[in-house]
């Protein structure tokens, strides 16, 4: 795990928020790690702290009421939890950039998209400003948008959901980053556009060479883009390996409930299988005690008990509970004993 | 020929921004054009004053002693003989200056005093808010007279009386605006593309709030006039030979009984210019304001 080669390593993260009463619990001890030009996908349902772990890796965590009560995120090495609030600017946007969920407010509208291209290549590049101009005209082009020279003077307002999404990649590859967070690019826009702009994502992270953090509640996205996928649930992490191993052996009762609920196109009359009963907020608090199962099928035995990740085949790692561990290790003819990893 | 006019018509349409939307509304108000030309003319009347004036606002007609309005003397002359004419346009100087410069003043600190708050919250928000609600616990006009007897008399020292006064519904105003943008996702893609504090609120904040503080400042200024006509009036602003209106007013408030119009003449100017800015000032705020704004 500490090769070097490894561009982000996230250790043993811990995040609270701190409610009115009690701490919410938003991620719990959450590792994982990046390979330069790799893409890692991050799913999980709304409120299982995928978002929240991006931000933190950004620190752009609101602190308070946001605590990041243990671990470390190692990014090239450094600890990006030690760095200050200077330092970080310098990591934001030029290392590290970041795309958002909703494109059509998430460019200022009073500047233009080139101004707006601009900014973060005169701050970190200190490019001047016809230097600048240039760069965005030419990220511009690399994003497919049509006469980028006419374009660079447009407004927000002037463009569509997708081609603002276009111009926030433009933004955030424009310092050449050697890590995209991608935060649900695509939920906002329709299915055409969404298969453009992953399809261009695939691409630039080719052209740049830039390992892609996408985060989805989107089973379709994750396999389009992803070498390897990362499934959270309540903050904690279920179920981790390739996207094959993933799509082919889901071994997480909460993982295989998730591909259950792609609806299948070719069978018109069949019931999607729902994932039953979203996460509540009381949920995530720390005084239940609870542990990572399957809703619906596993309800009853959602209590106090420990559970770990274990390697269940090589590279392939699935949360299961200490006690059921070694019955179904017996089962599956595990290889490798227990990891923390 | 005829489509492509048609074309062209919608694409004049759809590039117009914000403020021409704005422009022409604010066309179809007939009151604040009407306004807006007023305010014209006082701001070509304070330019061009001593090629309009008759006569120069020291000049002394001593053949003329507090006359009532003749041919030479339009509006007639004081006691001593000075054409009020000429001195109520010369006036027109002093308050158009203290409006707009005052006002820039208050504008300046109250935007960064409001954003300050507004975006840092916490400690400062509550040091700012306080200190707000310290100065509007007393009359405003009240504190301009302490700063005035402090820094003493002159044009300058009124610009600086009043924009220290003014400055507090201009930061409240912009507080709760900047409250409410900094929630933008643009302002959290700005951080996370590595922009400082600094940045974000001088690019992405306080522009978004250029409709308010517009708004706010043709409000204000005819407040301020008022401040300056009310501090000359005191003897505390503008000293004479310099005219101003207040200074006109108060002296001439000693001769209302045989000539009336000493008084009545610069409370006209007074009451119109401020009327034309507050009229303005309503028409921006409902042509700016997107809700009011007609579906067509």
């Amino acid at each position: 795990m500490g090769d070097s080669k490894k561009l982000l390593e996230v250790k043993d993260l811990s995040i609270y928020f701190q409610g009115k009463q009690a701490l919410d619990r938003a991620v719990d001890h959450v590792s994982f790690s990046l390979d330069a030009g790799q893409t890692l996908g991050i799913v999980g349902e709304s409120g299982s702290g995928k978002s929240v772990t991006a931000l933190s890796i950004m620190q752009l965590l609101p602190i308070p009421p946001a605590k990041i009560d243990s671990g470390e995120i190692l990014f090239e090495g450094e600890n990006l939890l030690k760095k200050n609030a200077r330092q970080m600017q310098d990591v934001r946007g030029h290392k590290i950039a970041m795309i958002f969920q909703e494109p059509m407010t998430a460019l200022n509208p009073l500047l233009t998209i080139g101004e707006q291209i601009m900014e973060s290549l005169m701050t970190h590049l200190k490019m001047s400003k016809d230097q600048a101009r240039e760069r965005a005209i030419e990220m511009l082009r690399k994003v497919e948008i049509k006469n980028p020279e006419e374009r660079v003077d447009s407004y927000p307002h002037q463009l569509s959901g997708g081609m603002r999404q276009r111009v926030m990649i433009a933004i955030a590859l424009s310092c050449d980053p050697s890590l995209l967070i991608c935060d649900e690019p695509t939920t906002a826009l329709d299915v055409t556009t969404q298969a453009q702009i992953l399809d261009l994502i695939n691409k630039l992270k080719e052209d740049f060479n830039t390992s892609v953090i996408m985060i989805t509640h989107d089973l379709g996205v994750v396999s389009k883009v992803s070498e390897n996928v990362l499934v959270m649930y309540k903050g904690r992490v279920v179920e981790y390996g390739s996207v094959e191993a993933i799509f082919e052996n889901p071994l997480h009762p909460y993982t295989r409930s998730l591909l259950a609920a792609i609806p299948d196109v070719s069978n018109r009359q069949a019931r999607i299988e729902l994932v039953h009963q979203a996460v509540k907020n009381d949920d995530l608090s720390l005084t239940t005690g609870d542990n990572i199962f399957d809703r619906a099928t596993y309800q009853a035995r959602i209590n106090a008990e420990e559970s770990a990740l274990v390697e269940q085949e090589p590279g392939h790692f699935v949360r299961i509970f200490k006690n059921e561990w070694s019955s179904q290790a017996q089962d599956q003819a595990m290889k490798a004993g227990e990891s923390d990893e | 020929m005829e489509a492509q006019n048609a074309l062209s018509q919608e694409q004049v349409i759809t590039s117009t921004n914000f403020y021409h939307h704005v422009w022409e509304k604010l066309r179809e108000n007939k009151v604040a054009i009407v306004s807006l030309l007023l305010i014209l003319l006082l701001i070509v009347v304070a330019l061009f004053a001593p090629q309009i004036a008759p006569y120069d606002e020291g000049f002394q007609d001593t053949a003329h002693v507090l006359s009532k309005p003749t041919n030479i003397h339009w509006l007639g002359t004081d006691e001593f003989g000075r054409d009020i004419f000429s001195r109520i346009i010369y006036g027109t100087r002093v308050s158009l200056s203290v409006g707009i410069i005052a006002e820039l003043i208050a504008m300046t600190i109250g935007v960064l005093m409001g954003a300050l708050a507004g975006y840092f919250g916490g400690w400062v928000d509550s040091l700012i808010s306080r200190i707000i609600e310290i100065f509007g616990s007393f009359p405003k006009i009240l504190f301009a007279i302490v700063i005035m007897n402090i820094i003493g008399t002159g044009v300058i020292n009124v610009f600086i009386a009043i924009g220290m006064v003014g400055w507090t519904g201009m930061a409240r105003m912009i507080r709760s605006q900047i409250l409410q943008l900094k929630e933008n996702e643009y302002v959290e893609a700005a951080h996370s593309f590595g922009a400082g504090n600094t940045h974000i609120i001088f690019k992405h904040l306080i522009p978004n709030t250029l409709s308010t503080i517009i708004v706010n400042m043709t409000m204000a200024i005819p407040q301020d006039i008022m401040y300056e006509a009310s501090l000359s009036f005191l003897g505390l602003g503008v000293q004479p030979p310099t005219s101003s209106w207040g200074q006109i007013i108060s002296v001439g408030r000693v001769y209302i009984s045989t000539l009336p119009g000493y008084v009545l003449f610069p409370s006209i100017a007074l009451v119109l210019t401020v009327l034309a800015f507050n009229l303005l000032g309503d028409a921006l705020r409902d042509a700016l304001d997107p809700r009011l704004r007609r579906m067509d």
